[in-house]
């Protein structure tokens, strides 16, 4: 893929034009990660509100109609329910594993089978969280690994 | 159709193990090898499978949430399946109906039981190493 960084005329707003034959599901995730880069998300902790970058979240999970994101070693709440933030996040490393996470792909160190066909998602900050096994297909999917194995 | 595929996936993993355990048995048998050799047809073997598939994948079609309820369901489970094969066993005349044939049915359940749950440890094992390859390649960098 070739790069052209160029200077904008005086007075005008930077952009980015991304010219391509076809809009596949790499480079949709490329303009996400370019436009999540500048989106915050509001949380809310007991000292106020904080704005989080998708980048820093590991999960989040819904725990008595409450929804948290979890970051590395802090936990805030977010307005949004989980649906919500599954659509949001719908193009980015962020994927439903169980009925109440949602996980950010980017933090699983690694992955071990558990009991009943489920998975383990052992995360950078030490955390796990399972993977439910009507969402396996999907972490298949998001990872480019076919049915059949890859 | 996800049923149908759970149901055949145990089908064949537990009528292999079936298979084994009776090729055992008659190999082992010296006063009833050849009456079971003779009376345990293909289709009885078969029939044995599709019907604890069919009930192992009806048990397993719901999700556990803790560890407790998945053993709770393995016991519930292995009982239900022994007292189809003890059932099975005692009319297709693979054994005698008396402690020492329920014994030894319920010792080959959980052989079958050991190798089914061998054959998916193996299988997520495998899909686990598959995803940790993945991941490493798609955020190496990161």
């Amino acid at each position: 893929m070739k790069i052209i960084i160029e200077a904008p005329e005086q007075g005008a707003e930077d952009e980015i034009v991304i010219r391509c034959a076809e809009l596949d599901s790499e480079l949709m995730e490329l303009i996400y990660a370019l436009k999540s880069g500048r989106s915050k998300l509001t949380a809310y902790t007991e000292d106020g509100i904080v704005k989080l970058s998708p980048k820093e979240i590991f999960y989040f999970e819904a725990v008595d109609n409450k929804v948290f994101a979890y970051c590395e070693k802090s936990v805030f709440e977010v307005k949004q329910k989980l649906y919500e933030l599954e659509e949001s996040f719908a193009n980015s490393d962020f994927i439903r594993v169980g009925k109440s996470v949602i996980v950010n792909v980017s933090k699983i160190v690694k992955i071990s089978p558990s009991f009943n066909g489920r998975f383990e998602a052992h995360l950078k900050n030490g955390e796990k969280t399972v993977i439910s096994r009507q969402y396996v297909p999907e972490l298949k999917r998001k990872l480019n690994i076919s049915e059949g194995g890859r | 159709m996800k049923f149908f595929t759970e149901f055949l996936k145990y089908f064949v993993i537990i009528t292999t193990g079936v298979l084994i355990i009776c090729a055992i048995n008659v190999s082992l048998s010296e006063t009833h090898g050849e009456s079971l050799a003779v009376g345990v047809t293909l289709w009885q073997i078969i029939g044995a499978g599709a019907v604890t598939a069919f009930v192992t994948a009806l048990v397993y079609k719901r999700e556990c949430s803790t560890k407790k309820q998945f053993i709770a369901m393995g016991i519930i489970h292995y009982i239900l399946i022994c007292a189809i094969m003890v059932t099975l066993g005692v009319l297709y005349g693979w054994m005698d109906f008396n402690i020492g044939g329920i014994i030894m049915m319920t010792v080959s359940v959980a052989l079958v039981y050991l190798f089914t749950y061998a054959v998916s440890y193996i299988s997520a094992k495998h899909q686990a190493d598959e995803f940790n390859k993945a991941l490493n390649e798609k955020y190496k960098d990161k």
